[in-house]
C-alpha cells in the first residue's frame, strides 16, 4: 500500500462507557467500561474479521462506529473525515457506512413491507418515492438474489437466509463504503449460513465494499476476513492477517479462542482438545471492573507477575500484525 | 427479609411526599374562595382579611403547602372546613368500614379467585377450565354495587338472613361484624376473585411451560411435586403482583357498595365532601386512601421478595 | 418445543401471502366471541345517533297516573316511579354512558398517550421526572382522586368524565412508554437510524404502527372501566344528575323500590354488564389476534399419513444395549385439528458407556426425539415403537416407575441452562432434591452431597455458592450445576441435549470436557443432541443424522464426518467454512421443510443435486453398509456425494 490517499476507516483510542442504573435513587449503578481504547485502519474493499466472546465489546465497536452509541473518548474517520463529533442525522455519513445486523426477525420491522424497508434509505437520502423508488428497490433484491414479486410481502413471510438477504439489499441501497456486519449468520442454521456468506463474498467482489465482520465463529471469520482483530473485555488484544491469526495465534487469549472453537475434521479436533486441556479454565470477568495490568492475566496459563501490574503494548509479530502481550519481544 | 422491609419503608416517605405534594397542588386549584363556605355570603372584608391570614391563605404556595406538610407530620391534617371536625377524627371514624369491606372484598376474591385460577391452569382445556375462564370473564364485567344490590334482594330483603344496612364494628361483636360486611364483601370480592383467577390461571399455564419444570420433571419430580412446589411458587410471582393491583379497584368499589348497604365509610365522607367542597376532609380521605394502597403494596412487595429471590437486594 | 414452534411457523411454503391488515382480520374473526362483541358493539354505537329517533316517549316526561307500569306493549319495560318510560330512560342512558365514555376515553388517550411515547422514546432525565410522577399517580386511590376532582369541579357528568380521563392516563402513558422503551432498543430501528431517518420519521414510520395494536386493546379496555366507574359515579350521585337518565342514576332508582318492584334493577344492570362484557372480549379477541397476527398463519394443511419404514435395529445379535430405540414415532395434535408427525421410523442403541450424537438443524426432530425418550413431550405429544432402557420398555411405563429412571439412572440437561434451574429455590435444594429423590439421602445429608457434586463439577467455592439462587450463576456455571444435578441419581445414561449451544466458545469447550472427563470417570453413555459437527467430532463415538424426522445416516463419528455418505451429510459439511478464504462455500437451495411439508419419497430429494424420479417417488429404508454406517440414500454407490456441492 504506497498510496497517498486516507484509508478508508481509521479508529484511534475509542472508549465507550455505559452507565447501568439500578435501583429508584441510583444506588447499585455501576459502570460498564466496553470499549477500552480500541485503535485500528481499514482500507478499501478489504474484510476485517472482529472476533471474541460475549462481553469483549465487539458488538459496542460496531454500534460505536455506526453512531448508534454514545462515545466517550476517541477519534473516528471515513475516508478522512472526522465523524465522530457529527450530530443529527448524519445523512452524508450514513451513505458510506452501513450495517447488517445479527437477528434477521428483529432487524427487519414486521410492520413494513419489503419496499418499504429496502426503499426507505432511498426515500431518506433521495426523496425517491414511488415507481421511481420500486424499481431501484426491485434491482436492490434482484442483486441479493430475490424475487421483485417479494416487494411487497411482510418480513414474517420469509426465511431466515431470505430476511437477511433482505437486510443485506437494505445495507446496499445507498451504496457504502463499508458495511459493519454483526454477526450476520449467527442466527442462521448451517446450510443457510453459506449462502449469505457466498452473497456477502459476491458482493465484495462486484463492488469493492469493504466489511467489518464481528462474530464469535472463528471459522466463519476466517474464511470471511483478510485480516482479523482479536478483541477482549473492550481492547484489541491481536491483530493481523486472517491466516497467521488462526495458524500462529500470538496471543494467548487467541490461542484459547481457536482452541475452544469444534471443528469438524477429527484429527485437527483431537488436536484442539488436548490443547485446551492445558489452559485454564475460568470465565470472563465483570466489564464493570478495570483490572491493572494485562486484561487477560486473570485467566492466562502463562501469567507472569509483570502481566499483573502493567498493561503490555503492542508488538509486531512474526507474518504480520501485532499482538499487546508481555511473552512477546518487545517491539523495537 | 428485614432488609427489604426497611428499604420498602424508606422508599414510601419520598412517595407519599409527591402524593401529598399532588393532591395538595391539585386540591388548591379550586375555584373559589374557602372563606365564602366558612364566613358565608355576609362577611364583612375585615373578617376575610383575618381569617385569610389566620389560615395563611395570602403566603406563596409552596409556605402553605410545607406548613400543611409540618402539621401532617405531626399528625394534623387540619380540621373540616364545614363544621368543627379534625380531618383525622373523621377520617379515623370512617376508616374502619372502608378498610373491612377493602380487605373482605380482598378475602373473597383470594379465596374464590386463587384455587379456582390454580385448578383452571392445571386443568387447561378442561370443563372446569372453560367454565372458570367464562366465569372470569363475565364477573370481571360486573359493576360491583349492582350485584351488591341483586345479592341484597334474597339475603336481606326476602330471607332477612342478613341486615341490609348498617355496620357493627368487630369491637362489638365479631359475628355481626362478619355479618354486617358479608354482603358487600361478596359483591366486591366478584370483580377481584375473577382478575385473580384469570391471572392465576395464567401464570400456572405459563410457568409449566418453562424449561425448568421440564428439567425438574427431567430428574424424576413426580408430577404432582412438580406442580406444587416447583410451579406454584413461581406462579405466585405475578399473582402477587395483581394483588397490590387490585386493592386500588377494591377500594374504590368499596366507596360505592357502602352506600348500597348504607354504610358510613370514605364514600360518604367523600361524596359530602363534594357536595360541600370541603378541601381538607377530601386531602384526607385521599392521602389515607393513598397510605391504605401504598401500606398493602408494601406487604405485597414483601411477599413478592418471598417467592421471587431475585428481588431481594444483595 | 421450540423445533415444533419453529415448524409451525412457517413461511413460504404453502400459507398464501397475505397483508398484515387481512391476517389480523383474519386471526380476529377466528374469536367468534369477540366478533360477536364487535357487532353488538356497533349496533350500541348508533343508538346516541339514532336514539333519540327510536325512542317511542321522552325520557324525562313523567306521567304520575302511570308509575310503576309492569312491561307491556307501550312501555317495553314498564314504567319507573313517575311513570316515565324504561325503555326510553334506557336508550337515553345508553347514548349518555357511550358519550361519556368516549369523552373519559379520548382524555386519557390525549393525556397519557403522546407524553408516553416520547417520553419512552426519548428517555433521559425527563423520562425519569416523569416516571416518578406517574408511580405516584398510580399509587393514588383512583377513583377518590376522581371525586376529589369532582369536589373542585363540582359533581356533573363531563367533570366525572374529565377526573376519569386524568386517572386513566397513566395507564395509555405507561403502556405507550413501554412500547417506545422497546421499540428503541429494537433492532429495526438502528437500522432505520443507519439508514439515515429522522426522529420523527422513526416515530411515525417504525414505532407507531407497532404500538397501534396494544393502544387499541388498551382503548377498548378502558372504555369497559370508564363505563363502569361512570355508571358507579351517578349512582351515588356525583356523575348524572337526575332527573336525566343514565344507568347509575336508573340503579339508585330501582334500589329505593327494591322491596316492591325489584324487577327494575334488571335492565340498566344488564345493559352494563352486556356493554363492559362486550369490550372486554373485544379487547382479548384483538390482543389475542396480535399476538397471532406477528406470526403468519400456519398452513391448513391437514396431515397425511406418512408412514416410513423404521430403521432396523442393530444387526448386533445378543447382548442388549442400555438403550434401544425402535421405529419410533412423535406425533402432535395440530393446531388446528388433525395430528402431525414430527419424528417417525427412528431407530438406534446407545452402548454402555459410549457417546452418541444426534445432530441436525432446528426442525428436524432432534430435540423431540430426545424428549420421547424420556417420556416427556409436551401435551397432546405421543409416541409409539419402542424404547427399551436395560432392556426395560420406557414407553407407555406408568409415571411412578418412570420417575424413578429419570433423574436416577437417566440424567437429563438442557440448552438453556439458566431456564432450566428453578429460580425460586437455592442451587443446593435442587441438587438435594434429586440426591432424596434418587440416593435415598435426608435433607442434610442432601445438602452436603451436593456441595461435592458442585466441587466435582467445577464449581469455585461449591460450600458458599450452593446456598446461591440460580441467577447468580453465570450460564457456564449453572450448566456445571445441571450436571451436577443429573449427577445425583449417579446416571447410566446422560441425555445432554444442546448443553453448549448458548454458551460462549471458551465456556462450552469447557463443559465439554466436562462431560468427557466426568464419563472417563464414570463409565456413562452420553446421548449428545447438537446442530454443531464440530461438537460431534469433539465428544462422539457415534453419529446419527437427522432429518425432517428421520435419521438418514449413521456411523462412527469420524468415518461419517471424513467420508460422509448421504448427500445431506456432506452437503453441511461442505458448506462449512474450511480454511481457504475467498472460496465459494457449497450451498444446499431451500431449507428444512416443516413438519405438515415432508416431501414424499426421500425427503431430502428436492434438495438433493442427485435427485431421480425414484428418489421422489419411493420411500427410502435405512440400509446397514458395512462398518456400523447405515444410510438412507438410494443412489448410494452409484453417485459421488461430494461432488453433487462443487
Amino acid at each position: 500500500m504506497t498510496t497517498d490517499a486516507p484509508p478508508l476507516l481509521e479508529v484511534d483510542d475509542l472508549h465507550v462507557r455505559f452507565r447501568v442504573r439500578r435501583g429508584v435513587f441510583g444506588g447499585g449503578s455501576y459502570t460498564v467500561y466496553a470499549l477500552r481504547g480500541v485503535s485500528l485502519t481499514m482500507r478499501a474493499g478489504e474484510t476485517l474479521g472482529v472476533v471474541g466472546e460475549s462481553g469483549s465489546g465487539k458488538s459496542t465497536l460496531g454500534r460505536a462506529l455506526l453512531r448508534l452509541t454514545d462515545l466517550h473518548r476517541g477519534t473516528i474517520r471515513l475516508e478522512g473525515q472526522a465523524v465522530h463529533a457529527l450530530k443529527g442525522r448524519m445523512l452524508d455519513f450514513r451513505r458510506d457506512l452501513q450495517a447488517v445486523f445479527q437477528d434477521p426477525y428483529a432487524s427487519l420491522n414486521p410492520a413494513m413491507v419489503v419496499a418499504d424497508i429496502v426503499g426507505e434509505p432511498l426515500t431518506v437520502h433521495f426523496g425517491l418515492r414511488g415507481r421511481e423508488r420500486d424499481a431501484k428497490t426491485a434491482a436492490l433484491l434482484d442483486r441479493v438474489g430475490l424475487a421483485a414479486d417479494h416487494l411487497e410481502r411482510y418480513p414474517a413471510e420469509f426465511s431466515g437466509g431470505q430476511r437477511q438477504r433482505i437486510a443485506v439489499a437494505r445495507a446496499l441501497a445507498l451504496e457504502p463504503r463499508l458495511i459493519v456486519c454483526d454477526e450476520p449468520v449467527s442466527a442462521l442454521d448451517v446450510s443457510t449460513q453459506s449462502q449469505v456468506i457466498n452473497l456477502l463474498q459476491a458482493l465484495q467482489a462486484s463492488f469493492g465494499i469493504a466489511y467489518l465482520f464481528i462474530a464469535h465463529d472463528l471459522a466463519v471469520v476466517r474464511h470471511i476476513s483478510h485480516r482479523i482483530a482479536v478483541m477482549y473485555l473492550g481492547s484489541i488484544v491481536e491483530m493481523g492477517p486472517a491466516q497467521r491469526v488462526c495458524d500462529q495465534p500470538a496471543h494467548p487469549y487467541t490461542e484459547m479462542l481457536l482452541a475452544a472453537a469444534p471443528v469438524t475434521d477429527p484429527v485437527e479436533q483431537r488436536r484442539r482438545k488436548a490443547l485446551r486441556r492445558k489452559l485454564p479454565a475460568s470465565e470472563l470477568p465483570s466489564p464493570a471492573e478495570v483490572l491493572p495490568g494485562c486484561p487477560f492475566h486473570t485467566r492466562c496459563a502463562y501469567a507472569t507477575d509483570i502481566c499483573k501490574q502493567q498493561l503490555p503494548s503492542p508488538s509486531p509479530v512474526a507474518g504480520g500484525g501485532w499482538a499487546a502481550c508481555h511473552l512477546l519481544p518487545a517491539a523495537g | 427479609m428485614l432488609r427489604l422491609l426497611a428499604t420498602r419503608v424508606a422508599g414510601l416517605a419520598p412517595l407519599l411526599l409527591i402524593v401529598s405534594f399532588l393532591t395538595f397542588t391539585m386540591l388548591h386549584l379550586v375555584p373559589g374562595d374557602i372563606r365564602d363556605i366558612i364566613l358565608g355570603v355576609d362577611a364583612t372584608p375585615e373578617q376575610y382579611a383575618e381569617l385569610g391570614a389566620k389560615l395563611g391563605l395570602d403566603d406563596p404556595f409552596l409556605v402553605q403547602y410545607g406548613r400543611w406538610l409540618g402539621r401532617a407530620l405531626q399528625g394534623d391534617l387540619g380540621t373540616s372546613a364545614y363544621n368543627s371536625q379534625t380531618v383525622v377524627e373523621a377520617v379515623l371514624d370512617t376508616l374502619p368500614v372502608t378498610l373491612s369491606l377493602t380487605f373482605g372484598g380482598m378475602f373473597v376474591g383470594l379465596v374464590i379467585g386463587v384455587p379456582a385460577g390454580v385448578y383452571a391452569g392445571l386443568h387447561r382445556g378442561g370443563l372446569v377450565d372453560r367454565i372458570a375462564v367464562l366465569a372470569a370473564t363475565v364477573g370481571q364485567a360486573l359493576p360491583n354495587f349492582w350485584v351488591a344490590i341483586l345479592l341484597a334482594i334474597p339475603f336481606a330483603l326476602w330471607w332477612r338472613l342478613l341486615p341490609a344496612t348498617g355496620f357493627t364494628p368487630p369491637t362489638e361483636s365479631v359475628s355481626a361484624w362478619l355479618a354486617s360486611i358479608a354482603l358487600a364483601s361478596v359483591a366486591l370480592g366478584t370483580s377481584a376473585s375473577a382478575a385473580l383467577a384469570r391471572q392465576t390461571r395464567g401464570a400456572v399455564i405459563d410457568v409449566l411451560g418453562r424449561e425448568y419444570i421440564r428439567a425438574a420433571r427431567a430428574r424424576g419430580v413426580s408430577k404432582r411435586a412438580v406442580t406444587f412446589k416447583h410451579a406454584l411458587k413461581n406462579a405466585a410471582v405475578p399473582v402477587v403482583t395483581t394483588i397490590g393491583f387490585q386493592v386500588n379497584g377494591l377500594l374504590g368499589g368499596a366507596l360505592i357498595v357502602e352506600q348500597v348497604f348504607g354504610l358510613h365509610g370514605f364514600g360518604a365522607l367523600a361524596i359530602d365532601a363534594v357536595r360541600t367542597q370541603d378541601i381538607p376532609i377530601m386531602q384526607g380521605v385521599v392521602m389515607m386512601g393513598t397510605v391504605i394502597i401504598v401500606v398493602v403494596n408494601i406487604a405485597v412487595d414483601v411477599a413478592y421478595g418471598y417467592v421471587n429471590p431475585r428481588m431481594r437486594p444483595g | 418445543m421450540s423445533e415444533l414452534a419453529a415448524s409451525a411457523a412457517s413461511p413460504e411454503m404453502g400459507a398464501a401471502p397475505l397483508s398484515g391488515g387481512a391476517r389480523l382480520a383474519r386471526a380476529f374473526l377466528r374469536h367468534r366471541l369477540a366478533a360477536w362483541a364487535a357487532l353488538y358493539l356497533l349496533v350500541l354505537a348508533a343508538v346516541p345517533l339514532i336514539g333519540p329517533h327510536i325512542a317511542p316517549h321522552d325520557p324525562v316526561q313523567t306521567d304520575l297516573a302511570r308509575t310503576f307500569e309492569g312491561p307491556g306493549s307501550e312501555h317495553w319495560l314498564g314504567t319507573d316511579h313517575l311513570g316515565r318510560s324504561m325503555s326510553s330512560r334506557i336508550i337515553a342512558a345508553t347514548a349518555v354512558a357511550l358519550k361519556a365514555a368516549a369523552l373519559g376515553v379520548g382524555i386519557a388517550l390525549v393525556l397519557g398517550a403522546p407524553l408516553g411515547l416520547v417520553c419512552g422514546y426519548l428517555g433521559g432525565w425527563w423520562d425519569r421526572v416523569a416516571m416518578r410522577v406517574v408511580e405516584a399517580v398510580i399509587a393514588l386511590p383512583a377513583l377518590l382522586v376522581a371525586i376529589a376532582i369532582l369536589a373542585i369541579l363540582g359533581p356533573s357528568l363531563t367533570n366525572a368524565m374529565i377526573a376519569l380521563g386524568i386517572v386513566n392516563a397513566t395507564a395509555f402513558f405507561r403502556l405507550m412508554r413501554g412500547t417506545a422503551l422497546e421499540a428503541r432498543e429494537a433492532v429495526y430501528v438502528d437500522a432505520a437510524r443507519v439508514g439515515g431517518a429522522s426522529t420523527p420519521r422513526i416515530l411515525a414510520r417504525h414505532v407507531l404502527p407497532n404500538v397501534a395494536g396494544p393502544l387499541t386493546v388498551q382503548t377498548t379496555l378502558t372504555f369497559a372501566y370508564v363505563l363502569l366507574a361512570e355508571a358507579g359515579l351517578s349512582y351515588i350521585g356525583l356523575g348524572v344528575q337526575p332527573p336525566q337518565a343514565s344507568w347509575g342514576v336508573m340503579l339508585a332508582t330501582a334500589q329505593n323500590y327494591l322491596h316492591q318492584h325489584p324487577f327494575m334493577v334488571a335492565p340498566p344492570g344488564l345493559l352494563i354488564v352486556f356493554t363492559v362484557l362486550a369490550f372486554n372480549l373485544l379487547g382479548d379477541g384483538l390482543r389475542d389476534a396480535l399476538a397471532r397476527g406477528e406470526a403468519p398463519a400456519g398452513s391448513r394443511r391437514r396431515h397425511r399419513a406418512t408412514s416410513a419404514p423404521p430403521d432396523a435395529a442393530a444387526a448386533t445379535a445378543g447382548a442388549m444395549p442400555l438403550l434401544r430405540v425402535v421405529d419410533l414415532e412423535v406425533r402432535f395434535q395440530a393446531p388446528r385439528g388433525g395430528e402431525l408427525t414430527v419424528v417417525s421410523g427412528v431407530g438406534f442403541d446407545v452402548e454402555a458407556g459410549r457417546t452418541v450424537g444426534l445432530v441436525g438443524e432446528s426442525g428436524c426432530g432432534k430435540s423431540v426425539t430426545a424428549m420421547a425418550i424420556m417420556g416427556l413431550l409436551d401435551a397432546g405429544g405421543q409416541a409409539t415403537g419402542s424404547v427399551a432402557f436395560g432392556g426395560q420398555e420406557l414407553l407407555g411405563l406408568p409415571e411412578p416407575a418412570l420417575n424413578r429412571i429419570r433423574g436416577g439412572d437417566v440424567g437429563m440437561i438442557f440448552q438453556e441452562p439458566s431456564a432450566s434451574l428453578n429460580p425460586a429455590f437455592t442451587v443446593k435444594h435442587q441438587i438435594g432434591e434429586a440426591l432424596r429423590l434418587h440416593a435415598g439421602l435426608n435433607r442434610r445429608q442432601a445438602g452436603s452431597r451436593a456441595v461435592e457434586l458442585l466441587a466435582q463439577v467445577g464449581i469455585p467455592d461449591a460450600s458458599r455458592r450452593a446456598d446461591d439462587y440460580p441467577h447468580h450463576f453465570s450460564g457456564g456455571m449453572a450448566q456445571r450445576a445441571m450436571i451436577a444435578m443429573a449427577l445425583a441419581g449417579d446416571p447410566k445414561l446422560l441425555i445432554a441435549d444442546e448443553p453448549s449451544t448458548a454458551l460462549d466458545v471458551t465456556i462450552q469447550a469447557q463443559v465439554l470436557d466436562l462431560l468427557s472427563a466426568l464419563q472417563e470417570e464414570r463409565g456413562m453413555a452420553i446421548l449428545l443432541i447438537t446442530h454443531d459437527l464440530g461438537v460431534i467430532a469433539d465428544l462422539c463415538d457415534e453419529a446419527l443424522v437427522m432429518y425432517a424426522g428421520q435419521i438418514i445416516e449413521r456411523g462412527p463419528a469420524a468415518a461419517l464426518l471424513t467420508a460422509p455418505a448421504h448427500p445431506y451429510t456432506a452437503g453441511l459439511l461442505a458448506s462449512m467454512p474450511q480454511n481457504q478464504r475467498g472460496a465459494s462455500l457449497a450451498q444446499i437451495p431451500g431449507r428444512v421443510p416443516p413438519a405438515w411439508g415432508w416431501p414424499a419419497g426421500c425427503r431430502f430429494h428436492p434438495r438433493c443435486p442427485h435427485a431421480t424420479e425414484a428418489c421422489a417417488k419411493e420411500d427410502t429404508t435405512l440400509r446397514h453398509l458395512g462398518a456400523g454406517r447405515w444410510n438412507r440414500c438410494r443412489r448410494i454407490g452409484e453417485i459421488d456425494v461430494a461432488e453433487g456441492w462443487r
